[in-house]
């Protein structure tokens, strides 16, 4: 049985904190997290220490009232927001619905690749830059928009259009 | 304000990529290319219709404009689908 290891503490570039446990600890007959990849757990330490303690931890599960559909979340996006337009100067809706799109990294890509549009377009168009506060609305509006005309709630170009 | 000619169609290649992989983010159909473009096409017009100054080096919607209705801009790009 090995229930004792060595292992590390370390900073990722990303900013994140792991611990490494060595393989033949963590694969121990004895070992209490065993049977996944991927487990929550609780750290915690009694202050002036030098103790860490790790426990299993189940992540809440969401009353069934807080837990909202894609479709009603951008309905209560949409809703908001035309009560209020200049939330678009302070809100990121592409960042409200990572929860729901389920990737990071697309969402991230789209949002840049749209703030090299706007910037472009305002280039060729009068010859600057984008101001950061209307860049942050004109992002905004445009996925305001697009949940709009995926809903339905705008009408669609009739099929056959072409530009 | 003059406006550099910055031609529709530049514009629409500028916008339409981002636009569609938006699209099939948040829906569950992916959208079909003439549709994407014609949409994009009618955000350019509704993004060129607005009354963009240049304060700073930046160009600017000021606040007074931006305060307006988004359900507005929606419909304002409800009838340019319409007509494009």
């Amino acid at each position: 049985m090995v229930n004792e290891g060595r292992g590390r503490l370390f900073r990722r570039k990303d900013g994140k904190f792991l611990i490494y446990l060595p393989k033949d600890f963590a694969e121990d007959s004895m070992f209490p997290f065993k049977g996944t990849d991927s487990i929550f757990v609780k750290v915690k330490f009694k202050p002036g220490g030098d103790k860490l303690l790790i426990e299993k931890w189940s992540e809440p599960i969401p009353q069934e009232e807080e837990i909202l559909s894609f479709n009603e979340k951008t309905k209560m996006i949409i809703s908001e927001v035309e009560k209020s337009p200049l939330q678009f100067t302070s809100r990121d809706i592409l960042d409200e619905l990572k929860d729901w799109i389920k990737n990071d990294k697309e969402i991230d890509d789209i949002r840049e690749s749209l703030t090299i549009s706007l910037n472009e377009f305002t280039k060729k168009k009068f010859g600057v830059s984008i101001d950061e506060e209307t860049r942050k609305f004109l992002l905004n509006e445009l996925v305001y928009l697009i949940l709009k005309l995926t809903r339905g709630d705008i009408n669609e170009p009739k099929k056959g259009y072409v530009v | 304000m003059n406006q550099k000619k910055g031609t529709l169609s530049e514009l629409v290649d500028l916008f339409k990529k981002p636009l569609e992989r938006l699209w099939n983010c948040v829906s569950k159909e992916k959208v079909k290319e003439l549709k994407i473009e014609s949409i994009t096409t009618a955000f350019i017009k509704s993004l060129e219709s607005k009354k963009f100054v240049v304060e700073k080096g930046k160009a600017k919607i000021p606040i007074k404009e931006l305060e307006k209705e988004p359900k507005e801009m929606a419909d304002q790009l409800s009838l340019i689908l319409k007509e494009i």
